[in-house]
């Protein structure tokens, strides 16, 4: 199959392209790519990268509240191990050619999204334990899929990140067993956590496939191998025999077994909320910019005063 | 050890690790709002430590056995009000601008820096060890932080009139830890911890020597030395937040 | 610089004593200084690192060339050595590769390519020693072995999946 080729490029080159992927070659830094791959890439891998850094903020505000020092000092850890997956992701983001300031600059003028599950906000401790369970437990079946991308620098990044994300997972699962087997107080505020970050968790694989015109070629780019659908139903399929073992409901009503393809099936998704969230009409979208561009603000002598050091020491005046 | 020296020995425990607590969880409300992300990841790690030192601490605490019901670490952050904790003033302040907060863990390291090595000989073999393992991280610590105040007082002229505020503020109260508590002076004697008295001259003579190769004037010091026992309102804040959760369930397993 | 677009370094990163040093990524930072304590934190949070050195982009000069001519100093009458990094094939980072000396980076990757005329690279490095900064070997333990004692950074230190099997069996679950 050909692909369709702008003004610039050639059927050569992207059959030849199209080749290297299905052969299993990685496309580094420097290597020919279509310009649409490049721009899917940045869109992509600087979307993450904003997506580690925005998480930051719903699990960091209940550090000064968590229960007891153990998990203090593992929400700390998965905190910050976020702003490094941050770092990690801008850098591979780079490697595209885009530059961190104008990534941020994108960022905070909200030109550029971040994943919408951020958008929802954390009302309880329980929340957290959902958090790690769900959140990331969705994000580790994706990027372990984008681990073996065909685009270097970003599977890299992504084989790093899962390394590192499995504790993230098992914390928050960690804590949902725990307070499901709780006190009948802790059973219900983990129920109230499940109950609202069920459906969002779902949204995260993104829109149903037939709504997806992107995927196939994303397959072909082999920047995909599995659609949202896919992986969102691997993801039902894991969580819901755990969720009714630890005496937990799933907030689906319509939530059936098909015993034909051992499938969990869920109800509808409500994909008018998914659209609304996205164009930044959801809970907190508004409070979590309005954070990231207070810390911008509010920095902004801090790295001033540094860029004029550096300068000093050079020997240069300050600007 | 001389069983007399426990409860002094554990009263001198309690007030480090409190300090390391208070000071670490004032450092995490930083997370997620740093000046940018390095910074974000680094401040955040310095808080980790911290918590880890803190956890330490008390449970050398716990292992002096005290007979008191709150003894465990757990019991000892949640569940006790703010007249029994024993940490440093400075560290209880709320965490002001960046400046503020880098200056405040930067004294604190280099009051750390002067105080571990004598720990490190301590003839209870606990805090030796503890000690020893405290010592390694802050050595990063010391260089991390020194880094950024260096940057701030010589940055700009904004960055360096946030840093003479902050140093203002803080100076008098870092003198905290080298004011002489008779309670400790049969510790001291038994060659378990150091004397405050016989690191404070070279500790005050270096830090005014950096800072005022910073260009930062150092106050003179004219102001009441707070005891451990003496609190602001600013930890009354702090731990409502701080036990929030876990006083609203006691006797949950988190 | 600009506000967020500080100057870039790469980071490379040894694990074993006596093996090569591979690239890790890179980071922003306004000096370097700031760089070397940087990549600490961003690229040495768990174990398996003894030394580090960040390189300015800017020092590094590339055999194939990157494309654009950049400018060049004015090279000095004396040589000084550069470090050599070399990139084996597309799937591995650069990795430290010896030192050459020479008067000038065109110099210093004309000795290193001759140096590897028999072996398979796609792409060699080279940067001034002196404008890399790297960790104090004395430093090891105070910089990279605290990585050591944070069991909770590791999947393993949770019990999920015991706890799952008990739970699964109809059972609840063992608290210790």
């Amino acid at each position: 199959m050909s692909e369709p080729a702008n003004g610039r490029e050639t059927q050569d080159q992207l059959a030849a392209f199209v080749a290297r992927i299905a052969r299993g070659e990685k496309i580094e830094p420097g290597d020919w790519m279509p310009d649409d791959y490049r721009r899917q890439l940045i869109r992509m891998i600087s979307q993450h990268a904003h997506s580690e850094i925005v998480g930051m903020l719903p699990e960091g505000a209940w550090i000064t509240r968590a229960p007891n020092l153990r998990r203090k000092m593992v929400l700390l850890a998965k905190v910050q191990d976020e702003a490094g997956h941050g770092e990690y992701l801008y850098h591979a983001a780079e490697t595209l050619g885009v530059s961190r300031q104008e990534m941020i600059d994108d960022l905070l003028s909200g030109r550029a999204k971040y994943s919408n599950i951020f958008n929802y906000p954390t009302l309880t401790w329980a929340d957290i334990g959902v958090i790690g369970y769900f959140v990331d437990g969705a994000a580790i079946l994706n990027q372990t899929m984008l681990a073996r991308c065909s685009y270097g620098p970003y599977a890299r990044a992504n084989i790093r990140i899962c390394a590192e994300e499995s504790f993230h997972m098992k914390q928050g699962k960690e804590m949902v067993i725990r307070l499901s087997q709780g006190s009948s107080e802790q059973r219900a505020m983990v129920q109230d956590a499940v109950n609202r970050w069920w459906w969002p968790t779902l949204m995260m694989f993104g829109p149903p496939d037939d709504e997806s015109p992107n995927t196939p070629q994303l397959v072909r780019w082999g920047i995909k191998t599995r659609t949202n659908d896919e992986l969102r139903q691997t993801f039902i399929n894991n969580l819901v025999p755990e969720l009714r073992a630890m005496g937990l409901s799933v907030p689906d009503p319509d939530l059936t077994f098909d015993e034909a393809s051992g499938n969990w099936l869920p109800g509808a998704i409500d994909w008018d909320e998914f659209w609304r969230v996205v164009k930044g009409d959801g809970p907190v979208n508004r409070q979590r910019m309005a954070a990231r561009r207070a810390a911008h603000d509010d920095g902004r002598w801090v790295r001033q005063a540094f860029e004029a050091y550096a300068q000093k020491q050079a020997g240069r005046q300050p600007a | 050890m001389n069983p007399e020296l426990a409860a002094p020995l554990a009263d001198f425990l309690l007030g480090r690790a409190d300090d390391e607590l208070v000071l670490s969880h004032r450092n995490s409300e930083w997370t997620g709002h740093a000046p940018i992300l390095e910074e974000d990841i680094a401040f955040t790690n310095i808080a980790l430590d911290e918590l880890g030192h803190a956890q330490l601490l008390y449970g050398l605490y716990a292992e002096l056995g005290r007979d008191d019901p709150i003894r465990t670490p757990d019991q000892l952050v949640y569940f006790r009000e703010a007249p029994a904790f024993r940490n440093a003033q400075l560290a209880e302040l709320p965490i002001g601008d960046w400046a503020f907060s880098m200056l405040r863990q930067y004294l604190f390291d280099s009051i750390e820096a002067s105080w571990l090595p004598g720990l490190t000989s301590s003839r209870y073999q606990p805090l030796a060890e503890a000690a020893a393992k405290i010592a390694a991280e802050e050595r990063y610590h010391l260089r991390h932080t020194q880094a950024r105040v260096r940057r701030l007082a010589g940055g700009t002229d904004e960055s360096q009139r946030r840093m003479q505020t902050a140093l203002e503020a803080q100076w008098p109260l870092a003198q905290q830890w080298f004011a002489a508590e008779p309670a400790h002076a049969q510790l001291v004697e038994a060659g378990l911890i150091p004397a405050a008295e016989s690191l404070a001259p070279r500790w005050f003579n270096e830090q005014v020597a950096f800072f005022e190769a910073c260009g930062l004037a150092v106050p003179a010091v004219e102001r009441h030395i707070p005891q451990r026992d003496e609190h602001t309102e600013h930890l009354v804040d702090l731990l409502s937040e701080l036990q929030q959760v876990a006083r609203a369930h006691p006797g949950a397993v988190w | 610089m600009s506000d967020t677009q500080w100057p870039r370094f790469y980071v490379f990163k040894q694990d074993v004593p006596d093996g090569p040093h591979l690239n890790c990524g890179s980071i922003h930072a306004p000096d370097i200084e700031l760089a070397l304590l940087n990549a600490r934190d961003v690229f040495v949070r768990r174990p398996a690192c003894v030394s580090l050195w960040v390189v300015p982009a800017e020092a590094i000069h590339r055999n194939p060339p990157a494309g654009e001519a950049e400018d060049q100093p004015q090279p000095p009458d004396t040589a000084e050595p550069f470090v050599v990094f070399l990139k084996a094939d597309h799937r591995q980072p650069h990795q430290s590769a010896g030192e050459v000396e020479a008067v000038s980076a065109e110099q210093a990757l004309a000795l290193a390519e001759a140096e590897r005329s028999g072996e398979r690279w796609v792409e060699l490095w080279v940067a001034p020693a002196a404008s890399m900064l790297g960790s104090d070997p004395a430093d090891q333990a105070a910089w990279f072995a605290p990585a050591d004692d944070k069991p909770y950074r590791h999947g393993s230190f949770y019990h999920t999946e015991t706890a799952m099997r008990q739970l699964m069996a109809g059972g609840s679950i063992d608290e210790s």
